[in-house]
């Protein structure tokens, strides 16, 4: 139920990861195990620091619009449960940062 | 007018001024670090001057010029040697990029470098200029100077300016600690600098390896306390007090992550210098 209630109450906008080419690319360096990861970004000079989450989502969104089903799909793609709203919820909280962050962008259905 | 070259780690610096104390106050920090090059290439063509102005008789004043280019106002000819040092680093900080600059402190145990970065307050200053009295070898006080590829630390040994409270605690930690004049009235209150050792001096062109960063916060009456710290927040840090971080772009980023990864990193609380130069030197004897 509570699954529903993100999905009928938001509108859950595409995402996708930001249009770089090689020498935009971002660049991690990774410090060692249970540290986040420092992550240069060659396209506004920031440094962001990320966990797993980020570093994941990262990994996985495609360069073309995904919407965010597909985008669940995708994270659990070794799943055998479906995600629970919760962790869907921390999805949703970690897009919207990495977009604040103008590490990726959101296009509205 | 007279000149006078001095090597300052990777810069060569040359001096030109007609006031006599200055040079007699060069002349006592940075003997062994004169060059005695007939034709030397500059990096920075200083010249240290009285302004030809009626203040000249009344009220005597100095002025800084680089490339007969005055960034700051005239100061007062007793404070000439201050003067030169913070106008060498001026220049140093605004043309340096070659290099990334750490605010830090950093002396070596051997071949390796323990950086102790800081904010004005921290203490860097105080705790370097202890270790270096300890024996350690002094690379730099001001200026951390970093060479990207490597991440080595590169020295600039000069004479450390040891502000107000700091100076007392220097002579107590060591009577005999070579102080040069007192400035009774700096922008930054009284100042006193410690002078670099003839050793590194000698050797200002044999760079150290990264191997302990230790983010010092001097606090009263307090014991000391070394902790280890997280690389990531190390990073945040070591990138905080870098001055040209943002400047250097992916060249910083990966300067920084290099040194990250080569380093044991630590904050370390202190009070009293004795002790705080036993728990650092430890770290070098463990």
């Amino acid at each position: 139920m509570a699954q529903g209630l993100i999905l009928e109450t938001t509108k859950p906008p595409q995402y996708r990861s930001k249009t770089r080419n090689q020498s935009s690319r971002l660049i991690v360096a990774s410090l060692g195990v249970d540290c986040q990861a420092p992550v240069f970004d060659p396209l506004t000079g920031e440094t962001h620091f990320l966990n797993d989450l980020p570093q994941i989502i990262l990994e996985s969104l495609p360069d073309s619009p995904t919407p965010i089903t597909e985008l669940f799909r995708i994270l659990n793609s070794e799943g055998e449960e479906d995600l629970n709203a919760d962790t869907k919820r921390v999805i949703l909280d970690t897009l919207e940062l990495l977009e604040a962050a103008e590490l990726i962008e959101s296009y509205d259905l | 007018m007279t000149n006078i070259v001095l090597d300052a780690g990777p810069f060569r610096v040359g001096i030109r001024t007609s006031y006599s104390p200055l040079l007699d106050t060069l002349r006592y920090f940075y003997r062994a670090s004169v060059c005695d090059e007939v034709t030397p290439v500059l990096d920075f063509d200083i010249r240290l001057d009285r302004p030809k102005s009626l203040r000249r008789w009344v009220r005597p004043q100095i002025q800084f010029e680089i490339d007969s280019f005055r960034p700051f106002e005239p100061h007062p000819a007793e404070n000439a040697f201050p003067m030169y040092e913070w106008g060498l680093n001026w220049c140093i900080a605004t043309s340096a990029h070659r290099y990334m600059m750490l605010h830090s402190g950093v002396v070596a145990f051997g071949a390796d470098a323990l950086i102790l970065p800081g904010s004005p307050g921290s203490g860097k200053s105080t705790l370097t200029a202890a270790l270096h009295l300890r024996g350690a070898r002094l690379l730099s006080d001001e200026f951390g100077l970093v060479l990207p590829e490597t991440a080595d630390l590169l020295p600039m040994p000069r004479g450390i300016p040891l502000k107000n409270a700091s100076i007392d605690a220097i002579l107590e930690f060591d009577s005999a600690a070579p102080l040069g004049p007192t400035y009774p009235k700096t922008r930054k209150g009284r100042v006193r600098h410690l002078r670099p050792d003839q050793e590194s001096q000698r050797l200002r062109c044999l760079p150290a390896s990264p191997r302990w960063l230790v983010f010092p916060t001097y606090e009263s009456g307090a014991d000391e306390l070394l902790q280890p710290l997280d690389k990531t927040e190390a990073f945040r840090q070591l990138a905080f007090n870098c001055f040209n971080y943002r400047l250097l772009g992916e060249t910083g980023f990966s300067a920084v992550a290099r040194l990250i990864r080569r380093v044991d990193c630590y904050t370390f609380r202190f009070s009293q210098l004795d002790r705080a130069t036993d728990v650092l030197t430890g770290l070098a004897n463990r």
